[in-house]
């Protein structure tokens, strides 16, 4: 069982999650570095059999690693991953028990150089997923990444 | 300095295994193997593939369907429909007792066209040799079966992974199964394998944050052993995963080695279009070369 808090749903309404539609968890682990590659392959399964075509698929993958490398890296090495398909959306919440994320780690500019290779993660992930949000709780921090099936 | 092993364009991850493909593991982990298994089962199932999982004897079945089922209900379906099976060498060649490479091969042909009729785009079986003592079967006939199957996945809807318990088989035994497959996997999930060959940096496997320091160094010894030419070819093409540090790696590093003229990346898709978004056009001497599947 996951030892973190349970990540709350995101409240915000979105595309392609539409008001009243039932939340299906497909998915919930806990994960050290370890675990990443499993990640990764559930991430990418679970997205082709709910229908998200390439290279949208290899974008969500992609995007769920950046967020979960980030808090392996700066959040005390470990996270809790939950995924649930909401409607014609995948939706998969990662927190941590951290410092995590801020909206401003999650810039909206591209970082420069090479020296920034982490923040490069980050941008890119805004840039290639439908949704990113960022909450901070009391300890640590849920940043939700959402992908439109539609 | 970076150690780069030898290259062997026989070695690809379990993810990059394709109908048609016969495929050596070796194993001492027995989670490492069951990893692979794993991943192996999944991919059945977005493939629409039928899989038969030939365990080794010893593993109660509920173990294996723990492992595979868990997280979540992604092989749910596939098991109640059979699509995911387990079964037993035993059970193939049955009524025979003893085993022969003609039962077995007359079998799995038979599997594989009763998949194929019932809809699946083909046939892949993960086998542990294990099978090979529980049956007594002797080891030469063994090895004449795994060096003459060709014929199972030439033109056929057919794959298998052979999983060698490198505890249970002499090390002689061992090699010459190791040379008798086309393919030979990764041992573990989340590996990276980095090898340099005339000119070509070939990496194998996951370049992620686990691995990321291995990535770079293996860039940098490739850069410096490619410095005479001016020319370094670098093949992501049987890579899983690229994360942004490595990518970034590539599309920076080079900027400490200024007799290159040309750097070319070949790679499929989902890296060529991380490595475009995080700025390959800007070193002119990078050449991005996007290779299909």
């Amino acid at each position: 069982m996951p030892d973190h808090d349970a990540a709350p749903a995101d409240p915000r309404p979105s595309v392609g999650a539409a008001a009243g539609t039932p939340r299906q968890r497909l998915a919930e682990e806990s994960f050290t570095m370890g675990e990443l590659p499993r990640l990764r392959l559930i991430v990418e399964a679970h997205a082709t059999r709910a229908g998200l075509p390439e290279p949208r698929r290899g974008d969500f993958v992609f995007a769920v690693d950046a967020v979960a490398s980030h808090a392996i890296e700066h959040a005390g090495g470990r996270g809790v991953f939950v995924l649930d398909r909401h409607g014609h959306q995948l939706e998969c919440r990662i927190s941590d028990n951290g410092p995590g994320l801020t909206e401003d780690t999650c810039t909206e500019r591209p970082p420069v150089g090479a020296s920034t290779a982490c923040g490069h993660g980050l941008w890119l992930t805004r840039r290639i997923t439908d949704r990113l949000t960022v909450t901070r709780k009391l300890r640590g921090t849920v940043v939700t990444l959402a992908m439109s099936l539609l | 300095m970076a150690a780069l092993d030898a290259f062997d364009p026989r070695i690809i991850p379990v993810q990059h295994m394709r109908l048609g493909d016969h495929a050596y593991v070796g194993y001492s982990d027995d989670e490492a193997v069951r990893d692979i298994m794993t991943a192996y089962a999944w991919n059945a199932v977005v493939r629409q593939e039928k899989l038969l999982i030939f365990a080794a004897p010893a593993r109660a079945m509920g173990d294996v369907w723990a492992r595979l089922t868990a997280p979540g209900a992604l092989l749910a379906d596939a098991k109640a429909g059979g699509q995911v099976q387990l079964a037993s060498m035993r059970g193939l060649i049955r009524p025979h007792t003893a085993f022969s490479a003609e039962r077995q091969w007359s079998r799995i042909r038979e599997e594989t066209r009763r998949a194929v009729q019932l809809g699946y785009t083909g046939l892949r079986a993960f086998i542990d040799m294990h099978w090979v003592h529980q049956l007594g079967a002797e080891v030469d006939l063994v090895m004449h079966r795994e060096s003459h199957a060709d014929h199972l996945f030439d033109g056929h809807p057919y794959q298998e992974i052979c999983a060698y318990d490198t505890r249970a088989f002499d090390q002689r035994v061992l090699d010459a199964m190791r040379e008798a497959h086309p393919r030979t996997l990764l041992t573990e999930l989340g590996a990276l394998r980095c090898s340099f060959s005339d000119g070509t940096l070939h990496m194998a496997g996951d370049a992620d944050i686990a691995n990321q320091d291995m990535f770079r160094d293996a860039f940098l010894e490739a850069l410096r052993q490619s410095s005479r030419t001016g020319r370094l070819c670098v093949d992501l093409t049987r890579l899983i995963f690229l994360n942004a540090t490595c990518g970034t790696v590539l599309l920076h590093a080079a900027e400490a080695f200024p007799e290159h003229r040309l750097i070319e990346i070949r790679c499929r898709g989902a890296q060529f279009r991380i490595l475009r978004q995080l700025g390959s056009a800007h070193d002119p001497r990078v050449a991005l070369v996007r290779v299909e599947s």
